[in-house]
């Protein structure tokens, strides 16, 4: 039940990290290399806000109106103007997110800060004593795709959204004002990116360094995962399954190695991604 | 969205002044070796072999269009082999000794480039796949890397674990030696590379990158194209490690790091990818100011490099070296109003003079029997049963929707699923169905419906390989002008690509797209040619005249199956017309008995005959 | 709708295709530009869109100057537009391609739009990207009509369609004038297309308006085969 538990958490936590990354990559096409500089923006502002007497909800809300803000300003600047290039903004991206991480450093600092979760103690799930915070967290995770999903699916919203996604010269030949899709999206991707960076505080260590070591498996997870939410989370539980379990009785050195590997081979099997088409 | 096209500048285009600047450039570096402090020149040095490394990287990115994330893997492999046959080390992977035995350094080079390169194979192999995205090279190789540097420290006995392996290099070697040999090497390296992108092999390379599922279809083994470059990119990427090793005698697993790999793809974007020059310039460039910079400045050097990569990416996208030259190539052209200084035309067509092979003689050239084909659910082809007869002019006209150019399709891709059989007679015993690049070669050309071209590549160009047919262009001449059969010419002057032999691809209208399709089908002179709507977007004068080339095609015996919609046009020049409804032939005959069936007349016009 | 187009000059880089062109359609009526490939008709519509910027010149919608408006913002003052390539969302199912251009379309509306076309009608739930040319290009043309345009410009609509296809177009496109008084802009390769929906025929050479004749001039047929040979 424990294993179980890890297994699902470790799911809901790459869910959340790759979330925002999967939606600016299925929207706009833009593989945005510096989101986990975003999830660092986003802690950075919940532990300043925590620091000022802000409760933890409060400052995660804090988080993505701060990380949000700074995908504004980054959109406007760089990545607007690098839309027909998809390995230039790898490269841009990926300069933004060293542009963070000394920034952070020149105003925080090395050492690491603390985030301190609102829920301690351990919830009983079947038996089984299980930190209550993160069972919070899956629960978010869950909810955040269940409103992403029908979002897309349903509304008029959504609907404008995959027009831009499958034709963007068409979609301006509807009236779509496709800049501010785009840079709505980027927006909410980073304030995505502020959510999960805050949620997973408590969880990790944070300096501004913070979640680089998730960044491959996200990445991997998002190209894996296709233009689809339901390959998004098709391709968390394969890859959070394996990194759990593969820790657990192996090596955990090597556990990065295979879950690495194995998304590798599940691209070649399937290019298209994990994705259900409607035929 | 606007258009924005990379107008052909001196340096990519004419490369007389390219190359004139590098030879300034290396003869000033030459001279630079002289006058350097023993500290520098270890700059320099290093800085060369980075240019070698670019150079590399620019074959396969800038000029194959494969993005090497991981390319710092190859280079570490080359100093790493170096550096394990030539230390010793204890179980700590600390260096206690070196060998002393000089042949160990002669053979670890060329090992490490072997190793990396069958590594690179192996890699390549595996992500080059006609259905894969282009896009899964770049992840497989940063999934490699990340593999790569957290496996480095768990095999310390090779790799010197965590602090790498150090002092293994050749003793008794003089810094400016170095020098003078890492610049020979450079000089090398990069003629090399520049005799290779400017030959007609070149172009293949160049179309391989702007349209590799269109390369297929003019016989080009696309696969093979990217992985052997692949493979050569990482052979002189180790090459320049193997260098490295030599003369620092230091490696870590910083040098096989994703940091790096993103250095190098920094030096190529700055200088210019696709341009082998500018690459160079631009990891010499980059790297002198950064070892500047970081010492005088080390927490903000990284905030600095951050923002200049994102300033340089953004604002100069074609990196500096070409928007240089482009400045350079508006201010000599307001400069000389001399016609010819700055001249663009390279490459003419000329007629070809000379026999044709001699074609087989059997028929029916390609027969389909019980033919069914679709996607997922949706059945469209429905029990085809089609002959050709050599040297006949089949139109295959049909409702919208009833399946002609998947028929096409199906005919020229061996890789799409079908059940039923489809069997080509072209000679040399009969053939099967077999992968688009291997048809072509065989004699089957395809022109598409919509036009599908080389971006950068210009008409002649386009025509050069499409001549070439799959037959490996010369890897260093540099044809000047390129013969065509005289039907070629008649397609180009019909569709009006007369006088634009050096117009780019991406730059033609879409009916000229139109002609350079059809023209670059013809131009392999194949035995059997299927268009597919070869009159779209043509007017009726001109329709006209590609009709009777297609009947001259006919009489040279060609075979020719097109699909139609214009039935004024199939009956001037069809021989034999099939009716493709619902995913079946319904009818097959000459055209007159065609238009006077029922059975077509109801389908198709949708009207009751009374 | 009224469209002017003044002295538009327009290229793709160094390249200029439009070289001073003078197009005006009145409020209701129907203009054909018809030309050779390369001539520039496919330019001029993207330049009056606002898909590329003009280096010289003006286009005016009842007369608002829209010069280098984005696409979106000049669409939004009512004109349906087909482009030539690429003119369905071929991730979407038709469904979705047909609501493309407006959220709220009279049911009758629809139901009339898609009986003349029963291709489309019956294949809502497919993905567009699977439909043969010709049925994309009438799913363009279901879309567009949808979407009530004042002025309705199409991009070779004709193209790839057989010919009874082509006889409803002409149908449609003859209703949409007379009875919806829709302004037309149409560029064809179609002669007998152009002459039976439009009342006026512009002929593009090269980048200018070389000839401009309405339709029912008697020897319009081979005045056009005349200006358009080589």
């Amino acid at each position: 039940m424990q294993l179980a538990l890890d297994v699902v958490s470790a799911i809901g936590i790459l869910v959340i990290v790759v979330l925002g990354l999967a939606v600016v990559l299925g929207v706009l096409d833009v593989i945005n290399l510096a989101h986990t500089g975003f999830m660092a923006v986003g802690v950075y502002t919940a532990v300043t806000a925590t620091e000022h007497g802000w409760s933890f909800w409060a400052a995660v809300v804090a988080a993505m109106v701060g990380s949000g803000m700074a995908g504004l300003v980054v959109e406007a600047l760089v990545v607007r103007r690098l839309y027909a290039r998809p390995l230039e903004t790898i490269l841009a991206t990926w300069g933004i997110s060293l542009v963070i991480i000394q920034a952070l450093t020149l105003g925080y600092g090395h050492n690491n800060q603390a985030l301190v979760a609102p829920l301690t103690g351990a919830a009983n799930v079947l038996g089984t004593p299980y930190p209550a915070y993160r069972l919070v967290v899956i629960a978010i995770a869950a909810a955040l795709v269940a409103a992403l999903a029908l979002l897309v699916r349903y509304t008029r919203v959504g609907l404008t959204v995959r027009m831009v996604q499958s034709n963007e010269n068409l979609a301006r030949a509807v009236g779509i004002r496709v800049s501010l899709i785009r840079a709505t999206t980027f927006v909410v991707g980073c304030a995505m990116a502020g959510l999960g960076g805050a949620l997973l505080g408590p969880t990790q260590a944070i300096n501004p360094n913070y979640a680089v070591s998730l960044v491959a498996t996200a990445f991997l997870a998002v190209i894996l995962a296709g233009r689809r939410l339901s390959g998004v989370v098709a391709a968390c539980v394969i890859l959070g399954s394996v990194q759990i379990l593969f820790g657990r009785w192996a090596n955990p050195v090597y556990s990065s190695t295979v879950v690495i590997g194995i998304a590798v081979v599940l691209m070649r099997i399937r290019p298209e991604g994990l994705t259900w088409r409607r035929a | 969205m606007a258009t924005r096209l990379t107008r052909p500048n001196l340096l990519s285009r004419q490369g007389r002044w390219g190359t004139a600047t590098l030879a300034l450039v290396l003869a000033a570096l030459a001279g630079l070796g002289q006058v350097l402090g023993s500290y520098d020149t270890g700059l320099f040095t290093t800085a060369f072999l980075f240019a070698i490394a670019a150079t590399s990287l620019d074959l396969v990115w800038g000029f194959v269009g494969a993005p090497d994330l991981g390319h710092a893997m190859w280079f570490g492999i080359g100093a790493l082999t170096v550096g394990a046959m030539t230390a010793v080390t204890d179980r700590t992977g600390l260096v206690i000794s070196v060998h002393d035995a000089p042949w160990r350094y002669a053979v670890a080079v060329p090992l490490g480039m072997a190793i990396a390169a069958a590594l690179a194979g192996l890699v390549a192999k595996f992500s080059f796949s006609a259905k894969g995205s282009p896009f899964y090279i770049a992840i497989v190789t940063l999934a490699l890397s990340t593999v790569v540097t957290t496996l480095y420290s768990q095999f310390p006995r090779i790799t010197g674990g965590d602090n790498g392996l150090f002092g293994f290099a050749i003793s008794g070697v003089p810094a400016r030696t170095w020098y003078y040999l890492t610049l020979a090497a450079l000089a090398l390296v990069v003629t090399g590379a520049l005799i290779l992108v400017r030959s007609d092999a070149g172009l293949l390379l160049r179309a391989v990158r702007d349209n590799g599922s269109r390369a297929r279809y003019l016989g080009a083994n696309v696969e093979r194209v990217k992985i052997v470059t692949f493979m050569l990119g990482a052979a002189l990427a180790a090459f320049a490690g193997g260098l490295y090793g030599l003369m620092a005698g230091l490696v870590s697993a910083d040098l096989f790091s994703f940091l790096f790999a993103t250095e190098m793809l920094v030096w190529v974007s700055v200088g210019g990818r696709g341009t082998i020059i500018g690459p160079v310039l631009g990891a010499i460039g980059l790297h002198l100011a950064g070892a500047r910079l970081s010492e005088d400045f080390p927490t903000q050097w990284a905030l600095i490099e951050g923002l200049l990569f994102v300033v340089v990416v953004v604002f100069l996208p074609d990196g500096v070296l070409p928007t240089a030259s482009a400045w350079l190539s508006r201010l000599v052209r307001r400069a000389t109003p001399i016609a010819g200084l700055v001249t663009r035309s390279e490459r003419r067509l000329t007629a070809h003079t000379g026999g044709r092979p001699d074609l087989p003689t059997g028929t029916p050239v390609v027969t389909c029997s019980g033919v069914h084909f679709g996607y997922r659910s949706l059945l469209v082809l429905r029990g085809v049963e089609l002959r050709v007869e050599r040297g006949e002019l089949l139109c295959i006209v049909g409702p919208n929707g009833a399946g002609k150019t998947t028929l096409l399709s199906v005919l020229a891709d061996g890789g799409l699923p079908i059940t039923g059989e489809i069997h080509f007679d072209l000679g040399s015993g009969g053939h099967g169905r077999r992968a688009p690049h291997r048809l072509a070669r065989a004699g089957v050309s395809r022109k598409f419906q919509a036009p599908h071209l080389f971006g950068t590549l210009s008409v002649a160009e386009t025509l050069l390989l499409a001549r070439a047919n799959g037959r490996l262009p010369s890897l260093w001449r540099r044809s000047r002008s390129v013969a065509v059969g005289p039907s070629v010419l008649d397609v180009v002057e019909a569709t009006g690509l007369a006088g634009r032999d050096n117009d780019l691809g991406g730059t033609l209208a879409h009916g000229l797209k139109q002609g350079l399709e059809l023209a670059a089908a013809v131009a392999s002179r194949p035995q059997v040619l299927l268009l597919d709507e070869p009159t779209a977007g043509l007017t009726t004068a001109e329709r006209e005249v590609i009709g009777s080339v297609l009947r001259r095609l006919v009489g040279a015996g060609m075979t020719v199956v097109l699909i139609e919609h214009d039935l004024d046009f199939v009956y001037q020049v069809a021989d034999r017309v099939a009716v493709l409804h619902e995913g079946r032939i319904i009818e097959q005959g000459t055209p007159a008995e065609v238009a006077n069936s029922t059975v077509v007349r109801q389908a198709y016009l949708g009207a009751v005959v009374p | 709708m009224r469209v002017e187009v003044t002295s538009l000059e327009s290229g793709y880089g160094s390249a200029t295709v439009l070289r001073g062109t003078d197009i005006r359609v009145d409020d209701g009526a129907a203009l054909a530009v018809v030309g050779r490939n390369g001539m520039g008709k496919t330019t001029l519509l993207r330049t009056i869109l606002g898909y590329l910027r003009p280096s010289a010149g003006t286009v005016a919608l009842d007369g608002v100057d829209v010069t280098g408006w984005l696409p979106e913002r000049v669409v939004r003052r009512g004109v349906g537009y087909g482009p030539q390539d690429e003119a369905v969302f071929a991730d979407l199912s038709v469904a979705d391609n047909l609501a493309a251009s407006s959220h709220r379309t009279d049911p009758r509306r629809r139901a009339e739009v898609l009986d003349h076309f029963p291709t489309i009608g019956q294949r809502l739930r497919q993905r567009a990207g699977t439909l043969s040319g010709g049925e994309q290009k009438m799913l363009t043309l279901c879309r567009v009509l949808l979407g009530g345009p004042r002025l309705l410009i199409l991009d070779e609509i004709t193209d790839g369609l057989q010919p009874s296809v082509v006889d409803t177009v002409v149908r449609v496109l003859r209703w949409e004038r007379h009875e919806r008084g829709t302004t037309l802009l149409l560029v064809e390769q179609n002669i007998d297309v152009s002459l039976a929906v439009c009342d006026r025929v512009a002929v593009l050479k090269r980048g200018q308006l070389i000839a401009e004749t309405p339709v029912d001039a008697p020897t319009v047929r081979s005045d056009l085969f005349g200006l358009l040979s080589p």
